[in-house]
């Protein structure tokens, strides 16, 4: 038999430890996380590689494929045109000089838009119907960009191309569960999905994504306010008719209250860039 | 022909006990006898406090919600040497056991799950591989020969899930539970000619042993980050043992016995055979392990790990094992780790003129060195732990006759890892 006593004792006060150390854990739950772990090799994976914009590229065009499952699309060859000149029009002054971007009108009475990695933009026929100029067109068309320019989903779900280097082959050669990529491809895509419909970004995502929209709208030449503008619109929309919907964005009023900030701090608020009613009045919705 | 009759008898008591020796051999008398995982192979073990990769999920589960990336795989292959000396056993003879196996050491994988993380992971926590052919003549005298012909597998698998939640972002805890597979073979053949006497002398015996246990093992960690670069970590685990089962069976035959011998059936001029199984199941003991990490910079990490053993075989005091290592980054692309460990023995010191219940007491140090190679999603590692123990045995049982015991190993291994 053996002698227990020993460990008994010391034992007697491990519920004292786990109080003490989860109170200390609680009362610090809100700091700031110091990432000290990181090693040195961690430096290499934020350097972007062919590999991982094929990787993002093909992670995208599966989410855009489940989108258009759940959407049909809006059957409009002229206004998927317009919508596709004003789109690329601004991803010319986006940072992803590497993809291909790939706008669409969805035939959805949500009023919404949503953008997938590897540059696949959907917006919905309702949002478009909300909207009094091409600059709000591409206010809206802005903000998607933006989030694939940022990477925000890339980033989330830590999406990587396999490397074809010789370590990686060695690695594979010794099996180090390459196999093990496909189930769980399948399941960052359906978590992505889920997000982009159902959850939304995080708050400070979303924000980013405003940012960088009014950079872009200002460096293509559409009106910078055009944001905020949509956006008190489509705010009263929603309240009235979509009020059950599950909102996907920070309140409208953050946003708007922020997009005024940035604007001034960029000193964009005084710029009288064109709406462009005219031309959009011709593919406008009824 | 009476010299020889004792000395028969004392090499059957050699034989004998050599068997039993063999089945309570390797991981029973020792804790740490294969380093698990690629980077906590490097770190000699300690590992307790860093735990942020899959070879987390063996050491301290806690830690894999620390993981720098969300998937990671790894995947580890060691070959592992060891070979011990028994000193004057055989007629002034030193008996030498060698051990070799190649074996897949370890493979893990962890993906975030709901607000934690979970995993699974695949352990060989032990492994012996024997297979010796050896001849000792002119025991004690010309033409005498003693020859040996011994195979000997036994492999000790953990394999099961984790899973590890962080509270807060100062401290994480986490649960592994292994299933505890043991499974060992082991066919021992002997016989010895006395080639001068007349007429012909001889004796052979060979003997089949099959141990099977089954069990869980559970570990629970938790680490706990007071300070900025500072990590402590704890892991609390036991094997509890379900079944067991050992199973034996002994033939032999021989021309010389006058009477039978101690622990032998066998009796002169007659084919013997005799089987014996038995299904106790041995108990382990608690392990706690704890220690702690300096994250002194990106490049430079270091770790110290105490491990605390619950006395068993009779020990009255717990048993203390330590490892302490450095890991350091010449670049982003390479790394190298050193470190030293203990492998102290868990039974009590061979005590001379006695007859001792435990018939060894080995205590192992090592040292580990291992080298990596950093891509953006993949890690080659190759390394090597060097291990050197002496101490006592006491081969013949039943006999008070001490032996030196010199205990050299190797082992080394290749890993790979990717994140995805």
């Amino acid at each position: 038999m053996m002698s227990s006593e020993w460990i008994r004792k010391p034992l007697r006060f491990v519920p004292l430890l786990f109080i003490l150390i989860l109170s200390t854990s609680f009362s610090q739950l809100w700091a700031e996380e110091a990432n000290f772990r990181a090693r040195a090799h961690h430096d290499l994976s934020t350097v972007n590689s062919v590999e991982d914009v094929e990787a993002e590229i093909k992670f995208g065009k599966t989410i855009a494929a489940r989108i258009l499952g759940q959407f049909s699309l809006y059957e409009d060859k002229s206004l998927h045109h317009y919508v596709n000149l004003v789109g690329n029009s601004l991803a010319i002054n986006s940072s992803r000089d590497d993809i291909q971007f790939h706008f669409a009108v969805l035939d959805s009475e949500l009023i919404n838009a949503y953008s997938t990695p590897g540059g696949y933009v959907f917006i919905t026929k309702a949002a478009i119907r909300a909207m009094q100029d091409e600059s709000e067109l591409a206010a809206v068309l802005a903000h998607e960009i933006a989030h694939i320019s940022q990477k925000h989903i890339v980033k989330e779900f830590k999406i990587k191309g396999s490397e074809k280097s010789a370590t990686a082959g060695v690695t594979r050669l010794l099996g180090s569960s390459q196999s093990s990529t496909k189930v769980l491809f399948t399941k960052a895509v359906d978590n992505a999905v889920k997000k982009l419909l159902s959850v939304g970004f995080k708050e400070i995502d979303e924000l980013e994504a405003d940012k960088t929209a009014l950079l872009l709208l200002a460096s293509t030449g559409y009106d910078p306010n055009s944001l905020s503008r949509y956006l008190g619109r489509i705010k009263k929309l929603k309240t009235s008719s979509h009020g059950k919907h599950k909102p996907t964005h920070p309140p409208t009023n953050t946003r708007i209250n922020t997009l005024a900030h940035i604007a001034r701090s960029e000193q964009l608020d005084n710029l009288k860039f064109p709406r462009v009613a005219i031309r959009f009045a011709k593919y406008s919705l009824k | 022909m009476r010299d020889s009759s004792l000395f028969l008898k004392q090499l059957l008591f050699v034989c004998t006990s050599i068997i039993f020796f063999h089945s309570a051999q390797a991981d029973e008398f020792h804790y740490n006898n294969i380093l698990v995982g690629d980077r906590a192979s490097g770190l000699a073990g300690a590992y307790v406090a860093v735990s942020d990769d899959p070879s987390g999920l063996f050491y301290n589960p806690a830690g894999v919600v620390y993981a720098q990336t969300a998937n990671i795989s790894a995947n580890m292959n060691a070959y592992t040497y060891s070979r011990t000396k028994y000193k004057s056993v055989l007629g002034g003879q030193d008996w030498i056991r060698t051990s070799s196996a190649l074996v897949p050491n370890f493979f893990g994988i962890t993906q975030p799950l709901g607000p934690g993380t979970l995993g699974f992971s695949y352990a060989v926590t032990d492994t012996i591989l024997e297979d010796q052919d050896q001849t000792f003549n002119d025991i004690p005298r010309a033409g005498t020969k003693y020859t040996i012909n011994f195979n000997n597998q036994d492999a000790t698998n953990n394999v099961g899930p984790s899973y590890a939640v962080a509270i807060g972002n100062k401290f994480s805890i986490g649960l592994t539970l292994y299933g505890h597979f043991r499974n060992q073979q082991q066919i021992f053949n002997q016989s010895f000619d006395f080639a001068e006497e007349s007429p012909d002398v001889y004796h052979w015996e060979n003997t089949y042993v099959s141990l099977s246990e089954k069990g869980i093992k559970p570990i629970l960690g938790m680490i706990f980050t007071p300070f900025d670069k500072i990590s402590i970590g704890l892991s609390i685990q036991k094997t509890f043992l379900f079944s067991s089962k050992l199973e034996a069976q002994s033939s032999c035959a021989g021309t010389f016995l006058t009477e039978s011998t101690a622990g032998s059936t066998c009796q002169p001029s007659e084919f013997n055979r005799s089987e014996f199984s038995n299904e106790e199941e041995r108990e382990f003991p608690y392990i706690i392990n704890t220690g702690f990490a300096w994250f002194a910079t990106n490049k430079l990490m270091l770790t110290w790990s105490l491990w605390i053993y619950e006395p068993i075989h009779e020990t009255k005091n717990p048993l203390f094992n330590t490892a302490g290592a450095i890991e350091y980054y010449f670049s982003t692309s390479f790394a190298i780790r050193i470190g030293g460990y203990t492998n102290l023995a868990n039974t009590p010191d061979i005590k001379e003129n006695a007859v001792n219940l435990y018939n060894e007491h080995v205590d192992i140090y090592g040292a580990t060195l291992s080298f990596s190679h950093f891509t953006r999603t993949s890690a080659i590692t190759f390394g090597a732990a060097g291990t050197y123990g002496s101490g006592k045995a006491q081969v013949i049982s039943g006999n008070s006759l001490t032996q030196d015991v010199e205990y050299q190993g190797l082992t080394v291994f290749l890993s790979a890892s990717n994140s995805f």
